[in-house]
């Protein structure tokens, strides 16, 4: 044998190629191809959806060809203002760039080296799920179900794979861990815990005008909204607000930025410094009061507590609105236009003229967004604006409002029964990071709900289809030792479509497919209500797996298969939703059409008034509070004995990390994180379109640039004592002076020394509950800022 | 001629079949003895008759011998590279799909995905693995030039002729491989860390331009 058939022959056992009975080597059969099939395939569309969480949910076809989807397009079917095309923004049509990303996930992972480190290693399926049964298993017997928590997340909505668990939501992941015990529960959430929490003790039930009704409206004044930017979707806010412009509409912004709403729709913006919007209302309230302008019939028979002869019986003297407004109460203070100008930065004959307006043109609709209660006393400026509704008499009427946020019109659609928890305890969603530092110490002052005390710290995190593992929760750096510390949450969980900063601290990293790889089905509340049906567009890439794959066959190897699957297939199910849906509702289409067509659209029997039996008929309809009245003073939470952070009325409280504070502070900038129409929280910051769209940059205005000698587009470094992040500046007249912001969801990537390289908002921010809800304070900030 | 035919056929095959294995899967201890076995190293330097080929295979063998020492350690560290830069989870340094490449938009399944996938099947073949790769990936477009010689030399055995296999291995480099793989391969060459994967880079290019002169001289005869 020569050596040219040495050297090939051990070429050939190294490959483990088979020799044939001539002595010469072929191919085994274990080839990378199959033979072909004929075949003809021409291009289909196949309707699907957007269906992350940023405020819509939108219709989109992708175009298939060969199995491989060449683009998406959106609705276009016949657009009026009754049915209004759902069309997708520029996130939804670019989610190509999400499915075919060449960084997708594609197999399982387990860690190797430190928890956060990010070092993996490829495993097989098996050993990834038999490495979770066993986790459950003895995380389950050692310190019990309520030790097992599902992280909050959002990346995906729907019946049977929607990461966001809500009491009676039903899905695939909550009805899996119910049949293994339970686990431990969050309420409330990232997005709105302030609004949930304080708004019913002012209403009882949380109610609201519908979008439709704002072309009713001759003055609409949004405080801390952005939906042109934020609820962008075809069927979304923002076109019902065009629909009112259009109808005449008087339009004012509050915001400390010149958001795109401001540039779309407003008439009037008027700036005003983060965490000061109650001193604002209260200085608007004193207006009114002083002018006489407002509706003293109306508070005196809807309200309680707005003046002292309609307090709740043995409540001292001077705790009324009115006594906080004029000075007449505990700290002396009248809330004068003048008070409010050296708070808010909001000139005082501006604050006159917008109560004046406020006043004088009806119906006015107030409405708040979500932005200002994502601060450290956000419970107040969501009771403050509904008394300005009371005062101005426009709750209950159209084209008026409660001073809360826009309702909508929703469907009823039936839910992957997810059966009940065995686990009683439920946590304040923004509270697991203290959950797994000190959980068995926390009880109900920290927010607990369900029992007195929880009974263990949280030991395994299941973290699907969400980054506020890392990325979207307070303070990454102190999040990222607790995480970091094995002995405390032993055994972490993540399923997700990229490698996002939380799947760094994964044990375990499964790749999920994108929802274009399975079918459900998505809903909206908005002037319609609609239901999509995402019908599978292309099989799934490599080895992803849904969570209903992952949860079937964990259940299978828990020994609970047959009762978790009851051998539906997710199919199956959804025709089972659809069968609750027009148990319901008749008019609903049955399964076939609905999965057809992609999806239904319903208007709004009638207009939708927040409050309107109560207002037109208050004998017969009372709220939903103790007293039966819309609480300006709320007894229950004077009885909470804590007035100074969490008072009866809405007061304005100065905050750490406030205004006030910034002047003395070697942080001198205020820092909010708002909300950029290039991305979904965290989603979309690796897609290019996006990128190019708005280059990520934090927002500072020229005389606070020109003072550190910062110019459009240097690199700069924003820091506090939490952290540092690398950024670009975006010098631009559209941000208040005093004011920073750094718009949320970039990824955090940091460097060896530990600053963020890409400008994560949450480098900087503070784990520091809010005082009722238990919330995330994430735009109360203080900073500075240089150039690098 | 029908021998030396089915040897050269052969040869390749299992050569194609190395290269796409390391793109693939990685560079198993089995594969990575090859490299310092005298008899496999003297029959790849012979190969292809030119001193940068000689001298690449030199450098290979070197610079797998400094490491006879600690060869388990060195294994492991070729498959964590092999992982950061072709599988994942954080960002591939190489991202190794033609589409990625030839594409403005850089995303995986592109028309070059669907061109090479309709290539495959006027062989009658479709990509076909357990993990679901991509057509285009560097490792199946190798693997392919492996199959068309085993079709060839199947071809032979039935005294049939080879002219399509070789036309269309000729296309395949022409269209296809050598049309992204010196940008792809240059990317490995300069993000990697280890050098086995730059030299195993500078390999495989020279390869595959080799592969295409003799393959351009044997489709004019």
């Amino acid at each position: 044998m020569n050596c040219s058939r040495r050297g090939f022959l051990k070429l050939s056992m190294a490959l483990g190629v088979a020799s044939t009975a001539s002595g010469l080597l072929a191919l085994r059969k274990s080839s990378l191809f199959a033979k072909a099939e004929a075949g003809v395939s021409n291009e289909t569309m196949i309707p699907t959806s957007c269906m992350h969480n940023c405020g819509g949910r939108c219709l989109l076809y992708g175009h298939v060809q060969d199995g491989v989807v060449t683009r998406f397009t959106s609705d276009t079917e016949t657009d009026s203002p009754d049915f209004p095309q759902v069309r997708a923004c520029q996130r939804g049509r670019s989610q190509r760039r999400r499915l075919y990303h060449p960084n997708r996930l594609k197999y399982p992972m387990k860690r190797v080296g430190k928890r956060g480190e990010g070092k993996f290693e490829r495993i097989t399926w098996e050993e990834a799920l038999t490495t979770i049964a066993s986790q459950l298993t003895r995380i389950k017997e050692t310190y019990g179900n309520a030790s097992i928590y599902v992280n909050y997340g959002t990346g995906v909505y729907g019946q049977v794979s929607g990461a966001w668990l809500s009491q009676g939501s039903g899905g695939a992941l909550p009805r899996f861990l119910n049949l293994f015990g339970g686990y431990l529960n969050y309420h409330y959430t990232y997005s709105s815990a302030c609004y949930s929490a304080g708004a019913p003790y002012t209403y009882g039930k949380v109610e609201g005008n519908s979008s439709v009704d704002l072309q009713n409206s001759k003055l609409i004044i949004l405080f801390a909204d952005n939906m042109v930017e934020t609820r962008m979707g075809g069927a979304n806010l923002a076109y019902y607000m065009k629909l009112a412009k259009d109808k005449g509409a008087k339009i004012i912004v509050i915001d400390p930025r010149y958001s795109d709403t401001a540039i779309a729709l407003a008439d009037e913006w008027i700036p005003i410094r983060p965490d000061t919007d109650s001193a604002l209302m209260a200085a608007l309230a004193y207006v009114l009061l002083q002018d006489k302008t407002y509706d003293q019939g109306f508070l005196d028979t809807y309200c309680l507590g707005f003046d002292e002869e309609h307090m709740p019986p043995g409540i001292p003297a001077g705790n009324s609105y009115k006594s906080y407004l004029l000075g007449l109460g505990d700290d002396q203070l009248a809330k004068t236009p003048e008070w409010a100008e050296g708070i808010t930065g909001v000139p005082k004959g501006t604050i006159i003229q917008l109560a004046r307006q406020m006043a004088a043109i009806k119906p006015c609709a107030l409405i708040q967004g979500l932005g200002w209660q994502r601060h450290a006393y956000g419970e107040q400026p969501v009771r403050a604006l509904p008394i300005l509704a009371a005062m101005t008499g426009n709750v209950g009427v159209s084209g008026g409002g409660p001073g809360l946020r826009v309702g909508g019109y929703g469907l009823y659609m039936g839910t992957m029964p997810a059966g009940n928890n065995g686990v009683k305890a439920s946590i304040p969603c923004f509270t697991w990071s203290e959950a797994v530092e000190r959980g068995h110490e926390m009880t109900k002052t920290d927010g607990i709900r369900g029992v007195d005390r929880l009974p263990s710290d949280i030991k395994m995190i299941w973290n699907y289809a969400g980054n506020a593992l890392i990325n979207q929760h307070s303070d990454i750096n102190g999040t990222a030792k607790i995480l970091a510390d094995e002995k405390k949450c032993e055994f972490i969980l993540v399923h997700d479509v990229f490698m996002t900063s939380s799947a760094k601290f994964a044990d375990i990293l499964l790749p999920d497919m994108t929802h274009f790889e399975r079918e459900d089905i998505d809903l909206l509340s908005s002037g319609i209500g609609y239901a999509v049906y995402h019908n599978k567009v292309i099989e799934p890439m490599y080895e992803c797996r849904d969570v209903y794959q992952v949860c079937s066959e964990l259940a299978e190897k828990l020994g609970f298969k047959e009762a978790y699957t009851e051998g539906k297939t997710e199919e199956d199910w959804l025709r089972q939703c659809v069968e609750g849906a027009r148990a319901k509702n008749p008019k609903f289409p049955s399964f076939d059409e609905f999965k057809k067509k992609g999806i239904y659209k319903e208007k709004a029997p009638k207009n939708i008034i927040a409050y309107e039996k109560q207002i037109s008929d208050p004998l017969h309809n009372t709220f939903e509070t103790p007293s039966g009245k819309i609480e300006i003073f709320s007894p229950r939470l004077w009885e909470m004995n804590n007035h100074q952070e969490i008072p009866a009325i809405p007061r304005y409280i100065p905050t750490w990390e406030g205004y006030e504070e910034s002047l003395t502070s070697v942080y001198p900038l205020q820092c909010i994180g708002h909300h950029t129409k290039r991305r979904t929280h965290s989603i979309f910051d690796n897609v290019d379109w996006m990128e190019e769209i708005e280059p990520h940059g934090v927002w500072i205005n020229p005389m606070d640039a020109a003072a550190r000698n910062v110019k459009d587009g240097d690199q700069v470094r924003v820091f506090n004592e939490r952290g540092e992040v690398r950024i670009h500046a975006k010098v631009t007249p559209l941000i208040m002076p005093g004011v920073l912001s750094i718009p949320q969801g970039a990824w955090y990537t940091p460097d060896e020394k530990g600053i963020d390289q890409r400008g994560c908002m949450n480098t900087l921010t503070k784990y520091h509950p809010t005082p009722l809800a238990k919330g995330n304070p994430q735009h109360t900030n203080l900073v500075e800022v240089n150039k690098v | 001629m029908s021998f030396e035919q089915t040897e050269w056929l052969n040869n390749r095959l299992l050569l194609y079949r190395l290269l796409s294995t390391v793109y693939r899967e990685g560079v198993s201890p089995k594969i990575v003895e090859l490299f310092i076995d005298a008899d496999f190293m003297a029959t790849l330097a012979g190969e292809v008759d030119t001193s940068a080929w000689r001298d690449v295979c030199s450098k290979l063998q070197q610079e797998v011998g400094q490491h006879q020492e600690d060869f388990k350690f060195y294994c492991k560290a070729l498959q964590v590279e092999h992982m950061r830069l072709f599988v994942g989870p954080d960002h591939l340094e190489a991202p190794p799909w033609e589409s990625v490449y030839l594409t403005r938009e850089k995303l995986l399944c592109g028309e070059p995905t669907q061109q090479v996938k309709a290539f495959y099947h006027s062989f009658g073949m479709v990509c076909d693995t357990e993990e679901h790769e991509l057509a285009d990936h560097i490792g199946v477009e190798l693997s392919f030039m492996s199959e068309l010689c085993a079709q060839a030399m199947g071809k032979i055995d039935q005294a049939l002729p080879t002219d399509d296999e070789l036309l269309g291995q000729k296309k395949f480099l022409q269209e296809h491989l050598l049309m992204w793989a010196q940008h792809f391969l240059a990317d490995v060459k300069a993000k990697t860390r280890m050098p086995f994967f730059a030299y195993f880079a500078a390999l495989t290019l020279d390869w595959l331009q080799a592969d295409l002169q003799v393959l351009a001289k044997k489709t004019k005869e």
